[in-house]
């Protein structure tokens, strides 16, 4: 599996969103209280499967930028709980559209998101526990809060 | 109406509308439909100049709906906004009749360079 670099991730989401973004490739850090969120992705045509974990604040940015959100009212938004249909459609729309840059083999498919990592089951669900890869970022977004996203993947079928 | 979008994300959706003004394109109606099959009752009623759809959509995709205009006979033309980047997805989808295949994400100048032949310089 051909993971996208750093700057292939940055330039994408700068593109999308219309601002600095920039990831950079880090080692594994201690689990924090940060609210994660989960996209899961089929890899086609292997019947493969990618997981991405991101923290909420980091998509958050991402999508309030995309909805015309400031930082503050992204924040406002994300302090509720569920988050609030507009801010979670976009980041839904965000994690789709990561699907077009989170592999340089195959195709991935974006399949859905869940905030319960309990809720990745079948093959995303093996690739999250066992990984053959995974890649971790520190993102940041200009202007907004920035975040860990980490990517999980393997490289054979399960 | 000048343009049916057809995406499941109502976010995505305000999105193109925003990069269709930024391109230039004023006083467009647009009408909305959140997947192929919705947009085809649409079809039934009014048609569009344009047809702008995602790909990946729950009940009918955008490839199958696609499909289902064109044997329709209906020439309208029709283009994509997908992230569905492959070049297979592109092949399939110009083999199909589709006009154009936007990857998302995308810049008000693509808009303009995919719609001006359409719609007419803006």
């Amino acid at each position: 599996m051909s993971e996208p670099t750093p700057y292939a991730l940055s330039k994408h989401f700068s593109d999308l969103i219309g601002r600095k973004v920039t990831f950079t490739q880090t080692t594994a850090a201690p689990e924090t209280k940060i609210k994660q969120i989960y996209g899961i992705y089929a890899v086609l045509p292997g019947e493969t499967a990618i997981v991405v974990k991101s923290d909420l604040p980091l998509l958050g940015s991402l999508a309030g930028v995309l909805v015309g959100l400031p930082d503050s009212s992204v924040k406002e938004h994300l302090a509720v709980s569920p988050v609030e249909e507009l801010l979670r459609d976009a980041i839904h729309e965000v994690l789709n559209i990561t699907s077009a840059v989170i592999t340089t083999e195959g195709r991935a498919v974006f399949v859905r998101m869940v905030a319960d990592p309990l809720l990745i089951d079948g093959t995303a669900g093996k690739v999250f526990k066992k990984p053959d890869h995974r890649s971790y970022f520190n993102v940041l977004v200009d202007g907004y809060q920035g975040g860990k996203f980490t990517i999980f993947a393997q490289s054979a079928p399960v | 109406m000048d343009i049916l979008l057809v995406d499941d994300s109502k976010t995505m959706r305000g999105i193109v509308q925003r990069a269709i003004r930024q391109a230039g394109f004023r006083g467009l109606t647009v009408g909305e439909a959140e997947n192929g099959a919705q947009a085809l009752e649409k079809l039934r009623e009014e048609q569009p100049k344009l047809i702008l759809s995602d790909w990946n959509m729950p009940e009918m995709s955008g490839i199958d709906f696609l499909v289902q205009v064109r044997a329709s006979a209906n020439k309208v033309p029709f283009g994509f906004i997908t992230s569905e980047a492959s070049a297979t997805i592109r092949e399939l989808a110009m083999r199909s009749g589709a006009s154009f295949l936007i990857t998302k994400p995308f810049s008000p100048e693509t808009i303009q360079e995919a719609l001006s032949p359409i719609l007419g310089k803006c």
